[in-house]
């Protein structure tokens, strides 16, 4: 129990005085129900003395989680066998945590996301009706922000047997066979059952979600010296004379890492891609290789603003750029087509990846890849092609199309056809023809400005008419209605 | 004559956002009133079975966005129009101001044969509550100015006067259809003129 107070030093000193006033009633409320849970708690405090201080020492590391806090708040609640009232009863209890905390602080980024763990399971729990289903929720196992489940490897022994698999940890081979073994459902980090409870690597979900972006340095590389020669994940001493351990770089973010944290996996490195659009493989560790994977299909990648000139370079990018732009004007059509909503049109088309029309600017990973592999050329034609053919039969959509108010030919002109060119201040659309032959001044907007300055010039010379006609006027306007409504 | 006349009318209704567009074709229509504001998106129409000068007419209102954000989308839809209602709020001098300009931008758009001529019809709305602005005499004086624009004071919510607008709106709308009947007489048989030429055309096509 001490070692346990020990490590909340670094939490903020209110949360600390109310976890240290509130810890042992608090505890009791909610592990006495099972001595198993009891025990878990024991052995993870004991555990926590000893790893906090180095942790804490390497600033290199960056770990957005205050360790102390978050270990024993998890595993308090996930690994007993918690029911509503102690579920409720945490939750009361994280919420006062996190008022208590400082604003934008790690802790109150930490709490709020336990919070959210909690509730959720509280609904679980209630929406739970069957025992089996009890039972499945109680093999959550949530430690450091991994969500373990109990791994089934394919029921096929030959398929099983082709695919091994290693543990995440231990990085030793899990022989499904005999070995019992949990998989993140958030990361797909793999664990032996004996190895779950020192997991030390951060699920990548949480990472991710903290980061918001992949890194966007290449290969930010700080020198081992730098990492006090240990490895950036589980502090192993090593060095460059010592051939037992060799350091081994991961190009993604820059540290170095052990072998049995660094398997030498290779992958496109995101930053590489933006800045050089270079897709070689590079040989990153687990977690980073972990972390690109849950990136690759999030939008979260402005090119343009990153990298401009890539524009102009690549010419792939730039078509994919251009069909993007006109399946934006598509979507303002689709978006109030009544026939289109009922059609479900866009949803049959892009699926999961409305992204891609929703603005011209985010890319993901995986968008990336498809551009340089021509495949999301291909797919954004096929879509442009399917909205193009209900736009072009649907009379609603047709009633909103524009006619060129230069050459006023009754052809309609649409914003995404080839020819057509728009304005950005008024948003007309005319024959690129037709513009170019009045310099490129928009008619349009030449009438609002002149009207504007037309209505300045009336607007001074109304007001002195409206101070001499205010008195007289009331009682004609009232008169007038009762006309009107005869 | 009268046979040739086609019996749709279609009406566009301009205006300044949350000037009641909405609220007065549903008033129409369906007499239904919402207190609740709903921005309308691009565009839509409803339509209505009226009788004018003892015939049946199907009447095409066509109710716009006012907000700009919503006008990102063309207007091709004003081609063709018979009649153009422009409305303001009394309670909002602003969007009277800006009947100018939609006046102007609908002529552009719609390009009509006879745009001194075309008729347009104007609707104060909201008479039904207390701050009012923009008085009477201005309006009409507004319209006068515009060629004698026929000008109704109206209240979506209480149904005042919307009847009664609506049936000179689909009055003058018949009659423009008349009068642009009359102009088209020679056009019409250049027409008839291209379609005798058209199977010539086809051959060719097939060869």
């Amino acid at each position: 129990m001490s070692s346990w107070r020990e490590s909340l030093t670094s939490i903020p000193g209110t949360v600390a005085q109310f976890i240290n006033e509130n810890a042992s009633n608090y505890l009791s409320a909610s592990v006495t129900p099972t001595t198993s849970s009891n025990s878990s708690t024991g052995t993870a405090g004991g555990a926590d003395g000893s790893e906090e201080n180095p942790s804490l020492g390497g600033d290199h590391k960056s770990l957005p989680i205050p360790l102390s806090l978050v270990k024993e708040q998890w595993r308090l609640i996930f690994t007993s066998d918690a029911n509503i009232q102690d579920l409720q009863a945490a939750i009361a209890h994280c919420r006062d945590l996190v008022l208590l905390s400082e604003e934008c602080s790690e802790e109150r980024r930490w709490l709020v996301r336990h919070l959210v763990d909690l509730r959720y399971s509280l609904k679980e729990l209630e929406e739970a009706t069957d025992a089996e289903d009890v039972v499945l929720m109680n093999a959550i196992k949530s430690v450091v922000g991994h969500h373990f489940v109990p791994h089934h490897p394919h029921p096929n022994r030959l398929k099983a047997a082709a695919k091994r698999n290693y543990c995440d940890h231990c990085s030793r081979i899990i022989w499904s066979v005999v070995q019992t073994s949990y998989i993140c459902s958030d990361c797909n980090y793999i664990v032996h059952q004996k190895c779950i409870d020192s997991v030390k690597r951060v699920c990548a979900h949480v990472l991710v979600s903290e980061r918001k972006q992949p890194i966007s340095e290449i290969c930010p590389e700080i020198g081992l010296s730098e990492q006090n020669y240990k490895c950036a994940e589980c502090e192993t001493s090593m060095n460059f004379k010592n051939t037992w351990i060799e350091p081994r770089l991961c190009d993604y973010n820059g540290l170095y890492y052990c072998p049995s944290c660094h398997w030498g996996d290779t992958f496109s490195v995101p930053a590489r891609i933006i800045h050089n659009w270079d897709f070689t493989s590079r040989r990153i560790c687990r977690a980073s290789l972990q972390e690109i994977h849950l990136f690759l299909n999030k939008p979260l990648i402005r090119l343009e603003e990153e990298n401009p000139k890539l524009f102009v370079f690549v010419e792939k990018l730039c078509a994919v750029k251009k069909l993007r732009q006109n399946l934006v004007h598509m979507r303002h059509y689709l978006a109030a087509c009544k026939q289109a909503m009922d059609q479900k049109l866009v949803d049959h088309q892009m699926g999961s990846r409305r992204h891609l029309l929703q603005s011209n600017e985010f890319y993901s990973l995986g968008d990336l890849f498809q551009v340089e592999s021509g495949a999301l050329a291909e797919f954004l034609q096929s879509v442009f092609k399917a909205f193009n053919q209900h736009i072009r039969s649907c009379p609603m959509c047709l009633a909103k199309a524009y006619i060129c108010e230069i050459c006023s030919n009754n052809e309609v002109i649409f914003p995404f056809d080839d020819g057509c060119i728009k304005c950005d201040q008024c948003n007309s659309i005319y024959h690129r023809v037709c513009l170019t032959r009045k310099n490129m001044i928009c008619p349009k907007c030449r009438r609002i400005q002149e009207r504007r300055i037309q209505l300045e010039r009336v607007l001074s010379v109304d007001d002195d008419e409206d101070e001499k006609e205010g008195q007289g006027q009331e009682g004609a306007v009232e008169n007038a209605i009762e006309m009107m409504c005869k | 004559m009268a046979t040739r006349k086609k019996s749709l009318l279609k009406v566009i209704i301009l205006g300044d956002s949350s000037v009641g567009k909405t609220s007065l074709m549903n008033q129409y229509v369906n007499k239904r009133f919402s207190n609740q504001y709903k921005a309308t998106i691009g565009a839509d129409f409803c339509t209505k079975e009226v009788v004018v000068n003892d015939r049946v007419v199907t009447m095409q209102i066509w109710d716009t966005a006012g907000q700009e954000r919503f006008q990102s989308l063309g207007v091709a839809f004003y081609r063709g129009a018979d009649c153009c209602v422009l409305v303001y709020d009394v309670t909002a001098p602003n969007s009277f101001k800006n009947l100018d300009s939609w006046r102007d931008e609908f002529l552009i758009q719609a390009s009509p044969r006879n745009p001194e001529h075309f008729p347009f019809v104007v609707l104060g709305n909201k008479v039904d509550l207390d701050n009012r602005q923009v008085s009477t005499r201005r309006a009409q004086q507004w319209c006068q100015s515009k060629n004698d624009i026929p000008y109704y004071e109206t209240s979506a919510k209480e149904g005042i006067n919307v009847e009664m607008a609506f049936q000179t709106i689909a009055k003058n709308a018949l009659d423009q259809e008349a009068d642009a009947e009359v102009i088209n007489d020679f056009p019409d048989q250049i027409i008839l003129n291209s379609q005798n030429n058209r199977p010539g055309n086809q051959d060719n096509c097939q060869c």
